[in-house]
């Protein structure tokens, strides 16, 4: 995510955009975030779509050098960032199971899923869901990141983009997340062990949650689990972004539906 | 200098597995980092080592980057560039520039600068050539008038959509019909020739049940065409049967990208992706297409005498005064365009239950008796053969404003916002988004104003999980009612009651005068 998730061109072929003024707004407010806590770099994470479209949500998530351990800010007006309060692991699994839309007022109470007591505020039910898509959605090219030396994970500077052939599989992406399964060595037979040491896309259930949309300039995936998260990799150069736009519900019909 | 030798001598070793030295890789390293000059040479040291390493094996020059081939490799975008080129060459500018009459397409262009307000675009380049070749399909096939409708995503692709008025008609080829039918009916077994019996009574054809389509009114006033990539030919859609509408309702699946794919689905559909497709665009388009107050009004000539209130013609208002950008924000302005599907699946109603008295027989008759049920306004079923009193359905008029529309999963089923925070009003577009069918918005900047629809194509839940219809009820088995068991008569018993019979029926033979009475068996 450098940022080129707010070109207007990126994610045409999804139809998504963002007008001439947020992303102008946006593109100042972030680099005034990024400083003011000295973290590495804040990215325009995506839109969170709530009942009343006066009020959506805009969300930035910023790094302090460590791909795994965002700090989520969200606002509504595109300028001023709020940092997102934390969830514990249980609210995000109930956030997973929510059906009902984002209200645009972050202190409205949702009563929890599944029969349980008790309620789960706007603002921690955004978080949970942002952490929700991180850790389910959000994919990387592969090579784009890799582990050095000293086994931290580390972006490829060098990173030169997919093969054209390459940037339709989706044993080419990968997710960005500590790694579940340790059998990648068997998977392919380029293996890298650098780079192979995250999982790949290829095995997500339920078969064909990951529709492939190629365009002249840039191949964008999507997932349908997460309906509105979409990563749109360059086919001329090494670019990759990633958006999410959409209503911060996941698809847990997905299965009956494909 | 021993030692610089000795060491030397030592790293231009080779190695035994694979053949290089560390001399010559040092040496290499250090003039790509010279060459390239990268930003901390340090951090990404090993990194460019290994690559020095995968790209020793090349044959090619070591200086390409990972992933650059010298042996030129066809580009896969070929195929889509190829037919992205047929779009450029194909419009042909007429001389005369009359264009007043037919082929009327709104300037796409100007509305995807709008739809970009309400954070609906397409990136310029792909706009203009969806706006070419929405030129070419117009041009093509003669259409009055056509407006892009919207994308629908799907698992292969996805699909542009092109509202179109005035399209020439279809043979609405009934083999045709028929064999989409067959398509998802069991095959029936063919006929086999056997000569004529007379003994048995006709076959009688069975009865259609199902409700008349509108032809080129209501649902099917207006034609789509839809295409998967731009630069792909335009395909036609089928017109819309009100069983297609109904079945739609009761089912939620991705479309697929191909449309004579099966839809496999509980509920059944009768039909194919196609047919899914045109039910969905229909139900979003009669609920989501809007205009501002006033825009449109009813065309006065063509309204009926007998029911003046089911007129659905409308024409552009010549008063209309156009409206200042804030008064789009109160949702009282905005209006329905196109009317209401009844749950019936058609925009007018027709009675399921066909009228007596035709001269039909009575077999016919107790069929469409028990045939016409499948209106839920009325729930009384009086069993077979009686005319069933079915309230005619009824929905939301034309030009009702979307503030009737019924709220949504608790908040209102539209929701209106000014695009512009920061600029004045007058320069601020106002989007309208709904909530019911998430992606269909619309936009309004003083005077003009567009819908679209950009999604998936199916409804929102609403907060509840998604309807899963229940199986009809299992059979009961009977009541235990104590069975009798009777005597199979032999044939001497069978023999001596006939015979018996007979010779009641000789005893009263003349006294009567017809002789209808039957033997009470």
């Amino acid at each position: 995510m450098n940022g080129s998730n707010l070109h207007v061109d990126t994610f045409g072929s999804k139809g998504i955009g963002l007008s001439t003024e947020e992303r102008a707004c946006l593109a100042t407010s972030l680099v005034g975030l990024t400083s003011s806590q000295a973290f590495s770099s804040a990215d325009f994470w995506g839109k969170i779509a709530t009942a009343d479209v006066s009020k959506d949500y805009y969300v930035a998530v910023a790094y302090h050098g460590d791909p795994f351990a965002p700090t989520i800010f969200m606002c509504q007006d595109a300028l001023n960032w709020v940092q997102a309060p934390n969830v514990t692991d249980d609210e995000m699994h109930a956030a997973a199971d929510l059906r009902a839309a984002f209200m645009g007022d972050p202190a409205f109470e949702f009563p929890l899923p599944n029969g349980a007591a008790g309620t789960l505020p706007e603002a921690k039910r955004l978080t949970a869901v942002v952490q929700c898509i991180l850790r389910d959605a959000h994919i990387v090219p592969r090579g784009a990141y890799f582990r050095d030396s000293l086994g931290k994970l580390q972006r490829n500077a060098t990173f030169a983009g997919l093969r054209p052939h390459d940037v339709t599989r989706l044993a080419s992406y990968v997710h960005l997340r500590p790694a579940a399964t340790s059998d990648a060595q068997l998977a392919r037979p380029d293996f890298e062990d650098a780079v192979d040491v995250l999982d790949t896309v290829e095995h997500d259930q339920p078969k064909g949650c990951w529709v492939v949309e190629k365009s002249v300039m840039n191949v964008v995936l999507s997932s349908l689990i997460w309906p509105g998260y979409h990563h749109a990799t360059s086919v001329a150069d090494a670019s990759f972004a990633s958006i999410y736009v959409g209503q911060g519900k996941k698809n847990l019909d997905a299965g009956f539906m494909i | 200098m021993e030692d610089v030798n000795q060491a030397k001598q030592y790293l231009q070793q080779h190695s035994d597995r694979t053949g290089i030295n560390l001399y010559d890789h040092l040496t290499e390293l250090l003039a790509q980092v010279l060459e390239k000059r990268p930003r901390n040479p340090a951090d990404v040291f090993e990194n460019i080592s290994s690559q020095v390493k995968r790209d020793r094996f090349n044959l090619e020059s070591i200086q390409s980057p990972l992933g650059y081939k010298k042996k030129p490799e066809p580009n896969p975008s070929l195929g889509q560039v190829n037919k992205l080129m047929t779009v450029f060459q194909s419009v042909k500018r007429s001389e005369d520039g009359n264009d007043d009459a037919a082929g009327q397409v709104p300037d796409i262009l100007e509305l995807s600068g709008l739809f970009e307000w309400a954070g609906v675009s397409f990136g310029k380049e792909e706009t203009f050539l969806l706006a070419l070749s929405i030129h070419q399909l117009v041009q093509e096939t003669g259409l009055q008038s056509a407006r892009f409708w919207g994308k629908l995503s799907a698992r292969q692709g996805a699909y542009y959509v092109v509202e179109a008025e005035g399209a020439p008609p279809v043979e609405d080829d009934p083999e045709k019909v028929a064999s989409d039918k067959a398509a998802v009916e069991p095959a029936k077994p063919p006929p086999m020739n056997v000569p004529e019996f007379e003994g048995f009574p006709d076959i009688k054809k069975p009865v259609d049940m199902s409700l008349p389509k509108e032809e080129g009114t209501g649902v099917n006033k207006y034609t789509y065409f839809v295409c998967t990539s731009i630069g792909e030919a335009w395909a036609r859609l089928p017109d819309l049967l009100p069983e297609h509408v109904t079945a739609a309702r009761a089912i939620r699946k991705y479309l697929t990208g191909n449309l004579s794919t099966p839809i496999v689905s509980y509920p059944l559909f009768p039909g194919t992706e196609a047919h899914f497709l045109r039910a969905q665009i229909a139900r979003i388009t009669a609920a989501t297409v809007v205009c501002p107050l006033g825009y449109y009004t009813f065309d006065p000539e063509s309204a009926d005498e007998e029911h003046p209130e089911t007129n659905t013609a409308i024409i552009v208002n010549t008063e209309y005064e156009v409206l200042p950008n804030d008064a789009l924000l109160s949702l009282e302005n905005w209006v329905h365009q196109i009317p209401h599907v009844l749950p019936q699946g058609r925009t007018t109603w027709v009675n399921p239950v066909k009228p007596r008295g035709e001269g039909e027989d009575e077999d016919a008759d107790r069929e469409e008796g028990e045939g016409g049920d499948d209106d839920d306004v009325s729930g009384d079923a009086t069993g077979g053969g009686s005319e069933r009193e079915v309230e005619p359905e009824t929905g939301p008029t034309l030009l009702t404003s979307i503030t009737e529309d019924a709220d949504f999963a608790g908040h209102p089923a539209w929701s209106v916002r000014a695009c512009s925070r920061l600029q004045p009003s007058k320069f601020s577009p106002v989007h309208l988004r709904s909530n019911r069918w998430p992606g269909a918005h619309a936009v309004y900047y003083n005077g003009k104003f567009a819908c679209v629809y950009v999604g998936d194509g199916l409804k929102d839940l609403g907060g509840e999980p998604m309807p899963m219809p229940a199986l009809p009820p299992l059979q009961v088995e009977f009541k235990d009612e104590p069975l009798v068991e009777l005597v199979d008569p032999s044939v001497k018993d069978e023999k001596a009651f006939e015979e018996m019979l007979k010779e009641k029926e000789d005893d009263a033979q003349p006294d009567e005068e017809d002789g209808d009475e039957e033997p009470a068996d």
